[in-house]
């Protein structure tokens, strides 16, 4: 067993997980028992993802992957703003108009919108929704919800922008219009993401929110 | 080797126990099947079901399963299911509270993975009906022409009036509002037979009429409410009440509504269903707040109180407390004669959007000689985020939900008609009278030029039996806008209760001068006509009342006695 074990030579890399590396070269039996302790206890950890396949997660409405930040870096557009919706949440769906007024501003001004919806929704679903609150924007369906963590959004309606190099220039709410769950204000005081697109047309760094998102939390791993 | 082998065996039996502990862990942690379907279907699936009052429904495990965190953090935080009142009193007919375990259990089911389990065999399905709830109703009344709520809008308070809605004389025992559309957020049904909420609708060109004040004479039903919120299904009288309804009554719906995000057509509906029997039950609907409410930008924590006395025995049979969006706090109580104090209504977190009425579930007995109690605090500060006005505004007492109010209502029941009657009596003079000047010297001051506040301040005054100030203020109406009908109407009444017919007829004359087709100055001018002896002059405007408005009873026997003096046969 002992030969075994420093033939093993294991050297363990556990990452985003906190874990930390073991290179065993001359096992001692308490040595040896925490090896295992550790290597049987240790929570599963995925191996670490490579970058960009997260946007390929993305499939359009006809099921086809779209890799939406290699076509922004191809096209003239020069931001694109992703709106994480759903369309059973009662607040993603309060703000249609704001995201419709966005788009009509903006979309003009080189930035594309785009809706992102779990992979739980249906095409026909997210069809349905766009016609019903007159979506403008193309929809894309996010699988286990891959491009919200890479986008570092929780909740539905949250927005990310990223900029032509594919790198993350805006995560957060959309406006402070709402507080906290159940409790909103009359009407927004602070627009964060009419802030923060304003800010990167214009070539400057955009602001975090001064607060958070609030809705229905993204969750589930279809 | 040895010591390689016991280190082994140690590090096995370790692992073998620290495997049963996260096996047992697993199978403790709570399940859809086991713990969550029942406790959802308990408390959650009368509203959160196909076709319900929510955006979304509750009634599956992949329904349930991918809100778990969000479920886990609204039924932490109370705010879901909805329910104002504190714990510890009432108690109240349908309080929709959870317990603490309960909502553990929610929070543990989202954390463990939101896991399935195995069906038990035992689980209830989650049942609810789309169905009236009583059963096929006597009447349904539905709004003719539905109104359009903008994708996105402030939030709306709106009052919608169904003209001759009751096409018999009844005794309503229930009702059912069927709202038809989750932007309804919140509703109270009214019935009118006086007209006062047609005469507020013709004045205005769209659908309807906004603001919370549902017009003169509307009122709910006796020892009802009829107020509707998610989850609310059919109310229905307390046993021994029904409320006399009179043929040709309108309805009125006003309600509180809330844009979605795309436009909505708002049309919706109500049950009722009547008895044969009138009713027994003596009910009376009794109002403490205060108009005093001139809250400064800034204050975080203003306070109104009112009190009364009771002059006899009552039985409270439901409390309704009624703010606006800077409301805080609301509580009301009673001090017994024995020194003991009973919580009525304590809530300390006010939300405009879940008001309603609050039925106990045994009617709370209070002597005579009892002082019930309201105090309500608001909050005018920036931090408050539900703010109407953003830097914060002075906000002074008013009817829309841009002012703000402070009223708690009970249904009260009393025990016998005089005992009624002396609680009326009292009541009246001691509390709502005085209101009555209160309210209007208030709605005056915030409205100096407003004829109309103005000429409501002098009726008040006559009731407080004050007519030397009614008139002057009455005479100072009239100089400064002396084509305001209703001005010379309440002069005319004055006139009359003083016997000075001449001058009465003369104001009654001015007021249907300038509005013609007002049926009480008619029926007023034709009294005080025939009560100078001139009936020949006194029938047309009697005939003229009556064509107006054919319910006006008043009218009718006044005609009658016009054309009993003089003879005459009536005219085709």
């Amino acid at each position: 067993m002992a030969s075994a074990a420093q033939k093993m030579s294991l050297h363990l890399t556990w990452t985003p997980c906190e874990c930390r590396a073991t290179k065993v070269t001359s096992p001692t039996p308490l040595r040896l028992t925490l090896l295992l302790l550790a290597f049987l206890l240790a929570p599963e950890c995925p191996a670490r993802e490579p970058d960009a396949p997260a946007a390929s997660a993305l499939l359009d409405l006809g099921g086809k992957p779209r890799d939406v930040l290699r076509g922004l870096r191809e096209s003239p557009s020069k931001l694109a703003a992703f709106i994480f919706a759903r369309t059973d949440c009662p607040i993603s769906n309060i703000y249609a108009p704001e995201i419709r007024a966005l788009h009509a501003e903006f979309a003009p001004r080189g930035v594309e919108f785009w809706l992102v919806y779990g992979g739980d929704e249906t095409a026909e679903q997210i069809r349905k929704h766009l016609a019903d609150f007159q979506y403008p924007c193309g929809a894309l369906r996010d699988l286990r919800h891959k491009f919200a963590r890479k986008s570092r959004v929780r909740v539905t309606p949250e927005a990310a922008v990223y900029s032509e190099d594919g790198e993350l220039r805006f995560h957060g709410r959309i406006d402070d219009r709402y507080v906290e769950l159940g409790v909103r204000r009359p009407s927004p005081t602070v627009r964060d993401l009419h802030a923060a697109l304003e800010d990167l047309l214009a070539g400057r760094l955009a602001k975090a929110p001064a607060g958070p998102a609030v809705g229905c939390i993204i969750e589930g791993d279809e | 080797m040895k010591r390689a082998l016991v280190a082994l065996g140690a590090a096995a039996l370790i692992c073998a126990v620290v495997w049963l502990a996260l096996r047992s862990s697993r199978r403790s942690a709570p399940t859809y099947h086991r713990e969550i379907e029942p406790l959802i279907a308990e408390h959650c699936v009368k509203c959160h079901h196909p076709g319900g009052p929510t955006p979304f429904s509750l009634t599956s495990y992949p329904e349930v399963k991918k809100r778990a965190q969000t479920i886990a953090k609204v039924t932490a935080q109370r705010l879901m299911p909805p329910w104002l009142p504190e714990p510890g009193h009432g108690p109240f007919i349908g309080e929709r509270r959870l317990t603490d375990a309960q909502i553990g259990t929610l929070t543990a089911w989202a954390k463990a993975g939101a896991l399935e389990g195995a069906a038990t065999g035992s689980e209830r399905p989650p049942t609810w009906s789309n169905e009236w709830q009583l059963g096929s109703p006597d009447l349904v009344v539905t709004m003719p022409e539905a109104y359009e709520l903008p994708a996105s809008a402030p939030d709306i308070y709106r009052n919608f009036v169904i003209p001759d809605a009751i096409p018999r004389d009844a005794n309503l025992r229930a009702i059912e509002f069927r709202p038809g559309n989750p932007a309804i957020h919140h509703a109270f049904i009214y019935f009118d037979g006086k007209g006062g909420a047609r005469e507020l609708d013709a004045r205005d060109p769209e659908l309807g009429f906004p603001g919370m004040d549902p017009g003169e004479g509307a009122q709910p039903a006796k020892a009802m409410f009829c107020s509707w919120q998610p989850g609310r299904g059919a109310e229905e009288a307390p046993p021994g009440y029904s409320t006399p309804l009179k043929e040709g009554a309108d309805l009125v719906f006003q309600m509180h509504m809330r844009s979605t995000g795309k436009p909505e057509q708002i049309k919706p509906s109500v049950a009722l269903y009547f008895t044969d029997r009138p009713s027994g039950g003596l009910s009376y609907l009794f109002l403490l707040r205060s108009v005093q409410m001139d809250i400064p930008a800034g204050a975080k924590d203003y306070a109104v109180e009112s009190s009364y006395q009771l002059p006899v025995d009552v039985k409270v049979i439901s409390v309704l407390p009624h703010m606006h969006y800077l409301g805080r706090e609301a509580h009301g109580w009673a001090e017994l004669p024995d020194g003991t104090r009973r919580d009525l209504l304590v809530i300390k977190r006010w939300d405009f959007d879940w008001q309603t009425d609050y039925r106990y579930r045994t009617p709370v007995f209070l002597p005579k000689g009892t002082t019930v109690r309201m105090r309500f605090t608001y909050d005018n500060s920036a931090e408050n985020p539900q703010n109407p006005n953003q830097p914060p505004k002075r906000v002074t007492y008013g009817l829309q939900s841009s002012d703000e109010m402070g009223e708690l209502w009970f249904q009260l029941a009393l025990r016998n008609p005089e005992e009624l009657e002396q609680f009326h009596r009292d009541y009246s003079e001691k509390w709502s009278a005085p209101d009555a000047v209160a309210r209007a010297e208030m709605m005056v001051k915030l409205n100096p030029g407003d004829s109309r506040e103005r000429t409501k301040l002098v009726r008040a005054l006559v009731v407080m039996k004050r007519p030397d100030e009614a008139m002057r203020e009455l005479e100072q109406v009239i100089a400064s806008d002396p084509d305001y009908a209703d001005a010379h109407y309440v002069q005319g009444t004055i006139y009359a209760g003083r016997n000075e017919i001449g001058n009465a007829i003369k104001a009654f004359t001015r007021a249907v001068e300038l509005n013609p087709n007002d049926p009480k100055a008619r029926n007023n001018l034709g009294s005080a006509l025939l009560a100078s002896g001139n009936a020949d002059a006194a029938i047309p405007h009697f005939e003229k009342a009556v064509a107006i408005n054919p319910r006006d009873e008043l009218a009718q026997r006044n005609l009658s006695r016009a054309r009993a003096s003089v003879s005459r046969p009536p005219t085709q």
